[in-house]
């Protein structure tokens, strides 16, 4: 099967024809905007491709390893995810957490990997208020 | 922004409606969609009259309204409360159902001028001299807005709280995780600090609901206007502070928590200048932890708004995948402490 161009870099060819191309020619600033969104959209999904196998293996990780007596399908990563933090929210439901510190590190984890690829300009410091 | 007419019979309409209500030979001489409210329909409309050139909003009520949000009736006695008060907002005029659309209700309001865009309003040159005066004028067009309470408007239509303004949030957040189609740890951790930090229940008044940079004019001279009164509610002072201070309305201005434009402690000292009212850090901490989970949780529903078909506007889909902005937001604020 060819691979050549691979999906990344059409993405960011996408990306790009949206952002140096079309976004100066469209008047309409509304439309300009979406299609600034649209650019932006094209270049997350070409980082998303990229980074997300792996991220995801990684929450798979610290999730069974916070919730060791969950069982998980084995051998879908996806289907793993749904019932591990399907149970992670029932338990915080309930109000039984596992170790906090343990949880909070992971959430922050989870959170920051989805954040370098939807927002890769978000300020990740704790101290952001200067 | 005078010019065509974009809808020609809703133009006849909507001139037909003003001569019968004005008694005056009104005509309309533009007409047509105003973009930035994304949640309801709205027109700039301009007149010609005897009166000279007169430029109006027409309000309508949305074809998909979102949950939690007024109807146009409502938020026109709203706007005449707070305006009553004296908060600066544009004065609204001939409450009418059916004009836009059968059984919508829509009202016409005055045109303010200024400048509503946040990313402006925080940084723009030629609104340095605004930004020094912002904090003062809207703690004091907050401290207004605070004034009417379900004592002194008991008529005002809103749904009444049920058990206090900590509670009603409690509920209303649960109701939104709830309606998630997936799940958000972090967002159940986040509630469940909420849940265990809750403040005693406070005084209820009128909240703006929805009062954060983007939602209010500003000129070179400052604040002109407050709008987008959809959210209002009856509530608690500190969770208006709570909602400017979240961290998306700062855009990038991450030093200035309260809108981009003031620190925490410099706006909770001017409202209570302008109000007589001291918030203390902690209380506030609770509603700009709840301003967060509550943004976060609005930012996916926005999504599902998309994905269900509802809507078609792409800028749904771009703020559903911000969401984890929020999440790490309100997880950051819940572990530094007040």
């Amino acid at each position: 099967m060819q691979e050549r161009p691979e999906p990344r870099a059409v993405l960011e060819a996408l990306s790009r024809f949206l952002l140096e191309e079309l976004h100066p020619a469209v008047p309409d600033k509304r439309l300009a905007f979406r299609v600034l969104i649209a650019a932006h959209l094209a270049s997350t999904l070409a980082a998303e491709l990229d980074e997300r196998p792996s991220h995801a293996a990684a929450e798979l990780e610290r999730l069974e390893a916070l919730l060791p007596d969950v069982e998980a399908p084995t051998g879908d990563t996806r289907a793993a995810l749904r019932t591990l933090n399907a149970a992670l929210v029932e338990r915080l439901g309930r109000g039984r957490l596992p170790d906090d510190a343990a949880l909070r590190s992971h959430l922050r984890a989870t959170l920051a990997d989805a954040l370098r690829v939807f927002s890769p300009r978000f300020d990740l410091s704790p101290d952001i208020e200067g | 922004m005078s010019g065509p007419i974009q809808d020609a019979e809703l133009a006849a309409r909507v001139e037909a409606f003003l001569r019968r209500e004005r008694g005056d030979d009104v005509r309309v001489v533009g007409m047509a969609p105003l973009a930035g409210g994304a949640c309801q329909d709205m027109h700039w409309v301009e007149l010609a009259s005897p009166r000279g050139a007169e430029r109006l909003v027409l309000r309508s009520d949305a074809r998909l309204p979102l949950p939690a949000s007024l109807g146009r009736r409502e938020e026109f006695s709203v706007v005449e409360a707070a305006r009553s008060a004296g908060v600066p907002t544009p004065a609204v005029h001939h409450l009418t159902e059916g004009l836009v659309r059968p059984g919508a209700w829509a009202y016409f309001m005055d045109w303010a001028e200024g400048e509503a865009i946040g990313r402006r309003v925080v940084r723009a040159p030629e609104l340095a001299h605004a930004r020094g005066r912002l904090p003062e004028q809207l703690a004091d067009a907050l401290a207004r807005v605070h004034t009417v309470t379900p004592k002194t408007h008991s008529g005002l239509g809103l749904r009444p709280m049920d058990g206090g303004p900590v509670k009603g949030g409690l509920t209303f957040v649960r109701w939104m995780l709830d309606g998630l189609r997936e799940p958000h740890p972090a967002l159940e951790y986040a509630f469940r600090w909420l849940s265990d930090h809750a403040p005693p229940e406070p005084e209820t008044c009128l909240l703006h609901g929805d009062f954060r940079t983007g939602n209010f004019l500003v000129t070179p001279g400052g604040l002109s206007a407050l709008l987008d009164w959809e959210f209002a509610r009856w509530g608690t002072p500190a969770e208006d502070i709570g909602w400017l201070c979240v961290r998306d309305w700062r855009f990038g201005q991450n030093a200035l928590p309260a809108g981009g434009l003031a620190t925490r402690e410099a706006f909770l000292d001017a409202y209570a200048r302008a109000s007589g009212r001291r918030i203390s850090m902690t209380v506030l901490h609770f509603w700009e932890v709840m301003g967060n989970v509550r943004w976060a949780a609005g930012s996916v529903h926005q999504g599902e708004r998309y994905l269900s078909g509802e809507e078609s506007d792409l800028e749904y889909v771009a703020i559903a995948r911000r969401a984890p902005e929020m999440e790490w937001e309100a997880l950051r604020l819940l572990e530094r402490g007040a």
